[in-house]
């Protein structure tokens, strides 16, 4: 009984969150022999955040699967259609012990299993593994690489000269956006916003001012400092949901409602793979959790300086808290530039209709 | 005899001239910071300073005070609180002068007043400094009750905390989800202990990354010790778990006259983001940082602090490339704060101004 009262006061879990897992995996010592050997270095580069950001994983995933249908075989008295799925499946379910899987990347593996749902019965099947290869790489092509250059075509001349664009973390589409208008030549400052723990933004300044820009960099709590300089907003997504919201890096909802009561624009950019059919009204029924021990260093050197907090874990009522995404509501977006055309958020499920159907 | 007395007398101003000088340095080298030790030394020193100084006229007093004042302001202009403090001292002398005056004139003084009222509408400040000078010589000694109200001053700034701590239990309900941003606030701190020995609640502190990390983490382990539940969240989440919280708590450092506030950065988009939600923002704070000054120009009260808190200076290349900001306060407009608790109650927001007439005099405003 005292045992169980001690286990309470000792439990680490926050109860608002208590729905969600926050275990990671850290070795692949337990893995079946099922599993190819690029899904379990890609499962260890997932969870250590190596591979991090929505397209990023996604595209590493659908490489990892060319792989996988490259070196399988068809065992005797099946199909390839019927059981390359089963394979697949089993690669997933253990991608997903690294975290959760991303919205693109959810989407893409229904595209994928539709594929080969459909390979015909009659076909080789060394023909059948090359062509779905093939389709692979067209999809990541066409949804991906093409997709974001359409975006990057759309969205660069919306910056014009004189302008203070802001951004928070780091998104690739967004990067490229602003590399693009500087080459153009346009005269613009960028501010990147970021925050703790995993300052994407670094990322993204350092390849920002390599290229010439001028840019500014400040972290979350400052962001009222300099949200008055900013002309227009610009950020990446992890996914859109249904119902319009941004599902996105946690703090992007502060940086969109600042803006808002500036009357500061906000431009989401994203490709359309990132919509996703689910609705979603809070951050806290669906999220995903961080380790709650990143956020015990409290220096912002490279080697990490613990704390007051070094030990929490024995520490009765204590609790730290590490969600890696938040919601923004429809009303702080003013549009959304995707590689088909530039929408309100009101617009996403259109989208996905229009599209369902090709 | 005399010239003992008179070489006595330069000591003593020798001694206090020390006195403010070194009060000065620190203020400067910020080995006094925060507003409340800011408030109570300034007290400490203007007592001293009211001790030494001999006057023949009340308005020599006030001419010394406000010379000094303006100097222990200047030493830092942000800290408000001093000149709160200065401020505060001059209305008590005032008071104390126009109490004896009256005395002294009796009822056909109050009489006569109440005649010319309207006609000294249009009267200037300087005719009635002037009249004030032409009137017979002073009779009382004022010195010990001046004294006496300075010292009642500090009183009032040493107990500030425990009295705005004892409205807590009206203000958080059992089982609430509170959020606060500030925790370098020992009053905020004061007034959640107190409330947790009555009831039972949850307190989200959001880590003010980079320049208050280390005292949030300690304030959160402050209160588990206390058997609150404390949650320590990142700055950037806050958007995403307002909708579960039942007030957002913060101190601050100043007060302005317009019902606005300075705090911690973040604190203006954490009460965006309660204004947000509808979720009430309380402001705890002690009638000393209530300041008689207007906030026309916010962005020069925001000080920026050290950028290496930021983005390292070990990572030389870019920070030579990229401008880095550190904000270290926040200005809140009046209409994000839904109610100050201060030592002297509750009162909105829209309310202030009327504070700041019963504390300052008008013509002590500028210094």
């Amino acid at each position: 009984m005292s045992m169980n009262a001690r286990d309470d006061l000792l439990d680490k879990r926050v109860s608002l969150f208590k729905h969600l897992d926050g275990t990671r995996r850290s070795g692949t010592a337990d893995a079946s022999k099922d599993i190819h050997p690029a899904i379990l270095s890609l499962t260890l580069q997932i969870a250590s955040y190596t591979v991090i950001g929505s397209s990023a994983r996604c595209m590493a995933t659908l490489r990892a699967f060319q792989e996988v249908i490259k070196d399988y075989r068809t065992p005797a008295g099946t199909t390839l259609s019927r059981n390359l799925t089963n394979h697949l499946s089993k690669q997933i379910d253990f991608l997903k012990t690294a975290r959760p899987l991303s919205v693109t990347m959810g989407n893409s593996i229904r595209w994928l299993k539709q594929e080969i749902s459909i390979v015909s019965i009659d076909v080789s099947d060394q023909h059948a593994r090359d062509s779905l290869i093939e389709k692979i790489d067209t999809f990541i092509r066409d949804k991906i690489e093409v997709a974001d250059r359409v975006i990057v075509q759309t969205a660069s001349p919306q910056i014009s000269n004189g302008d203070v664009v802001l951004t928070f973390a780091r998104s690739q589409v967004i990067e490229q956006i602003f590399l693009e208008a500087h080459s153009r030549g346009t005269q613009f400052s960028v501010v990147v916003v970021d925050s703790r723990p995993f300052y994407e933004g670094k990322e993204l300044v350092r390849r920002l001012s390599n290229a010439g820009l001028k840019c500014e960099y400040v972290l979350i709590s400052g962001l009222s400092y300099v949200m008055s300089d900013a002309t227009t907003v610009f950020l990446g997504a992890h996914a859109v949901m249904s119902n319009g919201q941004l599902y996105s890096r946690v703090g992007t909802a502060l940086v969109a409602m600042s803006a808002k009561r500036k009357n500061v624009p906000v431009i989401v950019c994203c490709e359309s793979l990132k919509f996703s059919k689910e609705v979603q009204l809070d951050s806290v029924t669906f999220n995903e959790l961080g380790c709650p021990d990143d956020l015990v260093n409290i220096s912002s050197e490279s080697t990490p300086k613990p704390g007051p907090l070094k030990d929490w874990r024995t520490k009765p009522n204590l609790k730290l808290l590490n969600i890696l995404f938040d919601l923004t509501p429809p009303e702080y977006i003013k549009k959304i530039v995707t590689e088909v055309g530039s929408l309100p958020p009101s617009s996403v499920p259109v989208i996905l209709r229009e599209y369902e159907r090709i | 005899m005399s010239s003992s007395s008179a070489h006595t007398g330069r000591d003593k101003e020798k001694d206090l001239n020390t006195h403010i000088e070194s009060f000065l340095a620190q203020m400067k080298r910020r080995q006094i910071k925060g507003p409340h030790d800011v408030a109570l030394a300034t007290a400490q020193l203007l007592l001293r300073v009211v001790s030494a100084a001999r006057w023949t006229h009340i308005d020599q007093l006030i001419t010394q005070i406000k010379v000094v004042g303006k100097r222990l302001q200047s030493a830092q202009p942000r800290e408000l609180t001093c000149g709160n403090i200065v401020r505060r001292v001059l209305a008590l002398i005032r008071e104390e002068a126009e109490d004896t005056d009256d005395s002294e004139s009796g009822d056909g003084a109050s009489n006569s007043l109440l005649i010319t009222s309207m006609f000294s509408l249009l009267q200037t400040d300087f005719d009635k400094e002037s009249s004030r000078e032409s009137s017979p010589g002073e009779k009382k000694d004022l010195k010990p009750y001046i004294i006496e109200g300075i010292q009642e001053l500090i009183d009032e700034l040493r107990n500030s905390s425990e009295s705005i701590a004892g409205k807590s239990v009206e203000m958080i309900h059992e089982n609430e989800t509170i959020l606060t941003a500030t925790p370098n606030s020992n009053t905020v701190l004061k007034f959640l202990l107190r409330a947790a020995q009555k009831r039972k609640f949850t307190v989200l502190i959001a880590e003010v990354f980079p320049n208050d990390i280390e005292m949030a983490h300690r304030f959160a382990m402050k209160l588990s010790e206390a058997g609150i539940e404390a949650t320590v969240i990142t700055d950037a989440m806050v958007y995403s778990i307002m909708g579960r919280v039942g007030k957002v708590i913060l101190g601050t450092c100043a007060v302005l006259a317009n019902g606005g506030l300075l705090a911690t950065a973040g604190s203006e988009m954490i009460c965006q983001c309660a204004n947000a939600h509808r979720t009430p923002v309380v402001v705890c704070t002690g009638i000393y940082k209530l300041s008689p000054m207007y906030p026309f120009d916010t962005e020069s009260l925001v000080e920026v602090g050290d950028t290496g808190k930021v983005l390292n200076f070990e990572e030389g290349n870019l920070v030579e490339k990229v401008d880095v900001v550190n904000p270290l306060f926040d200005y809140v407009p009046p209409e994000l704060v839904d109610i100050y608790i201060t030592n002297l109650g509750g009162f909105s927001p829209s309310f202030m101004y009327r504070l700041v007439l019963d504390n300052y005099r008008q013509e002590d405003v500028k210094l």
